[in-house]
Formats: structure tokens, C-alpha cells, sequence
């Protein structure tokens, strides 16, 4: 009741913000950051469905984000520059349904995303026997190929080929039409993944094999999971539409769907709102570092890259030597210690500009930083958290004031195995025969 | 046939490449009957068991249960046809709660589509209810160790032979009213195994389940059998009451070989020899597990 209760404020709060930032602060940037990230968010959320609960690698997000994309675009844009398309594509609208753009645009999104669940349920249902990476493989194969189909010969009637369409009413482009969009995604995903058909994919993702053996109609619940991925995330690319403006086939290259990947398991695989911190992280990566991207001499950059990794060593070094059981200086203590004294030298060097080589400063871009910064990111949660931030919790006042009431310690642990009997039998111990038949 | 629920194998054969891992097996279970199936490592008992549950597809024969047949169906049909089964090495569902792994069994009756699901209607949350009761009844059939807060644990924290009542109580819970067993007491101690016998018989008397038990521990197969079939090299050996089988001189010898002086080479003595003892063929695989 308690978490109820402080959820109602929190969201409240947030929306007061949202509507706040849109319609009196005018935070232009700040505002179309924030609906980017909720935009990308539903689509995040959507592939946490297929990769997170139901253990399937779906890497054609990107694919059903453009379908959706074109859907609503076909049916809301006023098409006056599409002189590649055909005639009957050119006069598809929805003005005979409502004169009201928000009307139009809701219509469309949703038409979006029941269009790219069917091409979900087409993908799915053929592939849905593989496993694993050839899954993987079959959906990025997927992923890609409608980009091209569209902008083939035959795509381009539908499509207006590299031109793109314009000029999809920016409806959705504010954050809090945007974040409408993504709590109605989150409520609705996060009580199927905790109704019972949630479970039942769980359950296919623990082990195919007995989930099958209890009853689970596999196929049937893959395809399912497969479908609503896809309806969300043509749901998405509607949205995205509406925040771009235009949209043509380039706009759903790969990188989209790495960036989904990233905030999926950065963020936690099979966590919604771990999903949404991701997404959050990858789009202020993507924004805020990109002055790393413009011309500028490497010495200082590569100098502070350095510093930072040093800081870093040495934190763990720190850490590790405060709680570690025995604090013998082992090897590799020492070794991280002199790597981390010998960059964090390098980087004053750098960042002072004494170093004698010229190469450090000349100015040059380094074009792809921040992707690149990702996947060391991604390559780090994959080391050292493989289930991502949240792991498969979510993120909610229970997990800040609840954690203790649900989890036991380890030490309470073991202390009730000893207590029920159950490891007197490892410990050779008292025989386990207080409580035998109950 | 005019059995009833009766589990029914005619003559079913499964062979893998040149391995005749089942030939020719007869096999009855009535309702309410607790049946051990026995025999050394690769007679071929596990492939019968999986034969029953649809992971394989006889070659040649017919499985009925209650008189339809089930072979071929598909391992979740035949589930839902009232056969549920657990396995030698444990399956659980490991990140999932042991309410959760019992919760999943019965997915398969919730008979409400995932749209209702999703929304919360009330068709579902009743559902959902009642199948939270049943869930709860089997796992309170294993006592108090499984309930309270461990309902919500994960399954990977219990001990082995909790896993094995979870495992027990999830296949249960899924409606069934035949349950295959595969070695349910492999890796337990002696006083654990005497508890698994008592459960195996309340789940009879108290549940009214037929049950086809896999085992190599003769004490259990001694406590729980009303009939015990013997089988090796895919074949059926005997068939009877414990000890009918077991002082059976054919068993005897594909358990512990022929004696030396006998002569001629009958398939059963081969290779067998070294895992006679007063009880054959002890639980070697189930400990590894």
C-alpha cells in the first residue's frame, strides 16, 4: 500500500515535470532528449520482452521499428514531396476518420504496431524452431532486409525510397505525449511478464525442455512473446516518426538496434525499468559526450582517458584491499598498482601538453567515441554484471526499503538449513530425522 | 481396454541408430497403482519413461492413456492429457520461485488468453486464485519446508533434496492423474530415501495418483511396488510382485551375471558382472547428479 501509494506520487511528480518542461520552461533540448529517451525506452522494453524474459535473441527490433514507422507516417503525413511513391500510397490518410491530428497520429501508431506484429508473427512463426544465435542471426537478418526491401524499386511505391516522407505531424515529439506512451508500455508489459504467461516464458527461458514437460505449449508462447515484442516496438518507430519528422530507410540502420541492446543489458536483462535507465544512459552518452567527437588535438583527451582509467584502478585497488579477507599484497595488487601509477603519469604528461610528439597535437575527430564507449560499457556490465544493473529486479520503492524483509542473508541461510536438518547431511552432522514424512 | 485412466503400453519399440533402446515392451498402469520399473544402467527404462511423455516418438506400437492414444502428441499434450513426470537429473527452473516453478505446471489448464492475463480481469485473478490454492496444497504436502518464506526463494538456494520436492510437488500440481518418477531418490541418504517412499505412498493414498516409478534402490522399490517389472536390453524380463521379480534367476542374472561355470553367452551376462551386489546397481548415476 505503502509502495502504492509513493508510486502514485513519484509518477505525479514526474508527469507535473514532463507537462512543466513542455509547456512553460521551454527546455527545447532537454525536452526532446527526454521524449527521445521515452520513445527509445518502449522499444527497449519491448526487446526486454523476447531477450530478457523469454530468453529468445530477437536482434530485429530495428526491422519492426520500421514498419511501424512507415505505417503511421503513410497515414498522417500530408505526403507533398513523395513523388517516388504510387499514386494509391500518396492518397493514404485518415482525415476521413477524424479531423484531429492527435486522434490521426494515435490511429497510426497503433495501426503501426498491429502492422509490425503481423510481419512479427511472420518473422516468428517460420524461425521460432531455431535456437539461439541462429535465431539471432535470422533476425538481424530480417532487420536488415526490409531496410533494403524499402528502398528497392518495388519499396520505394510505398516507401518514397531514399527521399523519405516528411513532415509526420510532431504530435508525439513532446516528452509528455511521449511518456503517456511509455507508462501504458510498462503497465501493460510488466503485467504480462508477471501474469501467468510471463511465468510460462520464464520458465521456457530457464529450460525448454521441462517447461515443455509441464504442460507449456512452446511455440505457441514464443510466437506470443515474438508478436507483442514486435506490436510494441512498430508502436515505437510510430512514435519515432512523430519526434523525427522524417523518416527514410537509413534512420533504422543496425545502430539503433545496438543502442537497444546496450540499455537492455546495461540496464538489466528481463528488468522493465532497468530497460528505461538504460535507454536513459544511452541517449545522454549519445548527446552529452559528443563534443569528444569534434576536432581537437588527441594529447589532452587521450591524457584524461588515461587519469580516469587510473582513478578507476586504483578505486578497485582501494577497495579491494579494505575488504579483502587477507590483506596480503598479492601480485596482481601490485601489478594494477604500478599500471594504474604508470597511466595516471602518462595522462599528466598528456593533459599538460609536454608530451614531445606532435601527433598529440594536431587536431583530429575521432568519430564513432561515444559508440565506441558504449560497447566498452556493455563489454564491462558483460564481465562483471552479465545480468546488467538491475539484474532481473525491478527498479521501485520496494527495492530500496523492502530488500531486507524478502532476502535472507547468507548467514540467516545457513543457520535455517541447520535448523530444518537439511545440511546436516553435507555437514556430517546430526541425521536429518526430526522431521521425516511431516 | 476397460480400464479407466489406465496407462496402456502395446508393444512399443524405440530404437536409436543400430541401439534397440526399447523392444517390444507391454507395460499396464492402473489407476491407483504404484508400479517400479527396474533394471541395470541402459535397459532402457529412461527411454521408456520418455517414450510415455512424448519426448520420443515410438518407432512402432501404441501408448494409450484412459484409452486414447498419446504416443506422438508431443511432450505439453500429453502433459495435459494427464501424465506428468519428473526427471533423474533435476529440471527446475532455477531463477524462478519454488511458488513460481509449481505456479508454471499449471499454466497449462489456466484456460484464460494473454490478453485477460495482462489486463488483470477478474476471470483471471479467480483463475489464478484457485490455481495459487493447488499450487500451495502440493507444496504443503512436503511439510512445512517448503512453505513460509520459501515460497519466494529461488530455486537454485535449496538444498538437493528440497529440489527434488519441489520437483515432486511441481509435477503434482499439474493435474495429472499418472505421475512418472525417474529415480526420485537419486542422491538422497538412506533416512531421505525412507521419507521419499513414504511421500510416493501418501501420494497415492492421499492423492489417488497412479504411479510409474524409475529406480535402482531396491529398499524403496520394496517399500512402494504393488507390481515390479524388470526389464534389460529394452525387453521386459519379468513381471510380478518385488519378490517374484527379484528372485527371479533371470533378473538375478542380468544383474549380476551368470555364474562362471555356466556356459554359453546370453546377452544379459555380458558386462554386467561388476555392478552386482545385494543391491544391484546402486545409485552411482544419481549421486553424480
Amino acid at each position: 500500500m505503502r509502495n502504492r501509494l509513493l508510486w502514485f506520487i513519484s509518477i505525479a511528480l514526474i508527469g507535473a515535470a514532463l507537462l512543466y518542461l513542455e509547456r512553460v520552461a521551454g527546455g527545447w533540448l532537454l525536452a526532446r532528449l527526454l521524449s527521445l529517451t521515452a520513445i527509445w525506452a518502449v522499444a527497449a522494453v519491448a526487446l526486454n520482452l523476447t531477450n530478457g524474459t523469454a530468453g529468445l535473441p530477437n536482434l530485429g527490433q530495428h526491422g519492426f521499428m520500421l514498419v511501424g514507422a512507415y505505417v503511421t507516417a503513410l497515414l498522417t503525413s500530408p505526403k507533398t514531396t513523395a513523388f517516388l511513391m504510387a499514386p494509391w500510397a500518396q492518397s493514404l490518410n485518415l482525415n476521413w476518420l477524424s479531423q484531429s491530428a492527435v486522434v490521426q497520429m494515435t490511429v497510426a501508431v497503433l495501426a503501426g504496431g498491429l502492422v509490425a506484429a503481423l510481419f512479427g508473427l511472420a518473422v516468428g512463426i517460420p524461425s521460432l524452431r531455431l535456437r539461439g544465435d541462429y535465431l539471432a542471426m535470422v533476425t538481424l537478418g530480417f532487420g536488415e532486409a526490409i531496410r533494403y526491401v524499402s528502398a528497392t524499386d518495388q519499396g520505394t511505391l510505398l516507401t518514397n525510397g531514399g527521399l523519405g516522407i516528411r513532415g509526420v505531424p510532431a504530435v508525439f515529439g513532446g516528452p509528455f505525449a511521449a511518456y503517456v506512451w511509455l507508462v501504458v508500455t510498462l503497465w501493460f508489459l510488466t503485467r504480462f511478464t508477471q501474469s501467468s504467461y510471463g511465468r510460462a516464458l520464464k520458465s521456457i527461458r530457464e529450460d525448454e525442455l521441462a517447461a515443455q514437460a509441464m504442460g507449456i505449449n512452446i511455440a505457441y508462447h514464443k510466437v506470443l512473446a515474438f508478436g507483442i515484442s514486435a506490436a510494441f516496438a512498430g508502436i515505437a518507430g510510430g512514435l519515432y516518426a512523430s519526434w523525427l519528422g522524417t523518416i527514410d530507410p537509413n534512420t533504422f540502420q543496425i545502430f539503433l538496434m545496438t543502442y537497444l541492446l546496450v540499455a537492455v543489458s546495461v540496464g538489466g536483462a528481463g528488468s522493465n525499468t532497468g530497460a528505461v535507465l538504460g535507454t536513459a544512459l544511452v541517449v545522454l552518452v549519445r548527446q552529452y559526450l559528443q563534443p569528444l567527437e569534434q576536432s581537437q588535438a588527441p594529447g589532452p583527451l587521450i591524457g584524461w582517458a588515461a587519469l580516469a582509467t587510473a582513478a578507476a584502478l586504483f578505486l578497485v585497488v582501494a577497495a579491494k584491499w579494505r575488504f579483502h579477507k587477507a590483506k596480503t599484497a598479492n601480485r596482481t595488487f601490485w601489478r594494477i598498482g604500478v599500471i594504474g601509477g604508470l597511466l595516471a603519469v602518462a595522462g599528466v604528461v598528456l593533459v599538460s601538453g609536454a608530451a614531445p610528439w606532435p601527433w598529440f597535437e594536431e587536431p583530429r575527430s575521432f568519430v564513432g567515441l561515444r559508440n565506441l564507449l558504449l560497447g566498452v560499457c556493455l563489454l564491462l556490465v558483460m564481465i562483471y554484471r552479465p545480468l546488467g544493473a538491475l539484474g532481473r529486479s525491478e527498479f521501485g520503492w520496494g527495492l530500496i526499503f523492502d530488500r531486507k524483509d524478502k532476502e535472507l542473508s547468507d548467514t540467516e541461510r545457513s543457520r535455517d538449513a541447520w535448523l530444518t536438518g537439511e545440511g546436516a547431511a553435507k555437514k556430517g552432522g546430526p541425521e536429518d530425522v526430526s522431521h521425516g514424512g511431516a | 481396454m476397460s480400464h479407466t485412466g489406465a496407462l496402456e503400453i502395446k508393444n512399443v519399440s524405440k530404437a536409436f541408430g543400430g541401439v534397440q533402446a526399447v523392444q517390444d515392451m507391454c507395460l499396464v498402469v492402473r489407476p491407483g497403482e504404484i508400479v517400479s520399473l527396474i533394471g541395470p544402467n541402459g535397459a532402457g527404462k529412461t527411454t521408456l519413461l520418455n517414450l510415455i511423455s512424448g519426448f520420443y516418438k515410438p518407432d512402432s506400437g501404441e501408448i494409450l492413456f484412459g484409452g486414447k492414444r498419446i504416443d506422438g502428441l508431443g511432450p505439453d499434450k500429453v502433459t495435459a492429457a494427464g501424465i506428468a513426470r519428473t526427471f533423474q537429473s533435476l529440471r527446475l527452473f532455477h531463477e524462478l520461485s519454488v511458488l513460481d516453478n509449481v505456479m508454471v505446471a499449471q499454466h497449462h489448464r489456466l484456460g484464460v488468453g494473454w490478453l485477460a492475463a495482462a489486463l488483470g480481469l477478474r476471470r483471471y485473478r479467480t483463475r489464478t486464485q484457485e490455481l495459487t490454492n493447488v499450487a500451495l496444497d502440493s507444496l504443503a504436502f512436503f511439510g512445512r519446508r517448503l512453505m513460509g518464506y520459501r515460497l519466494g526463494q529461488p530455486v537454485h538456494v535449496l538444498s538437493y533434496a528440497n529440489r527434488r520436492r519441489v520437483e515432486m510437488a511441481r509435477a503434482m500440481s499439474t493435474g495429472a492423474r499418472l505421475l512418472l518418477l525417474d529415480e526420485p531418490s537419486a542422491g538422497m541418504n538412506p533416512n531421505e530415501t525412507d521419507e521419499i517412499a513414504r511421500l510416493i505412498l501418501r501420494m497415492r493414498d492421499e492423492h489417488g495418483f497412479a504411479i510409474l516409478v524409475v529406480e535402482h534402490k531396491m529398499k524403496l522399490v520394496e517399500m512402494v511396488s504393488d507390481r515390479v517389472v524388470a526389464m534389460d536390453f529394452g525387453r521386459k524380463l519379468a513381471e510380478g510382485s518385488f519378490y517374484e521379480v527379484t528372485n527371479d534367476p533371470v533378473v538375478i542374472e542380468s544383474y549380476l551375471g551368470r555364474p562362471a561355470s555356466s556356459e554359453g553367452d546370453g546377452p544379459a551376462g555380458a558386462g554386467q558382472g561388476n555392478d552386482g551386489d545385494d543391491e544391484p546397481a546402486a545409485d552411482t548415476e544419481g549421486e553424480k547428479a
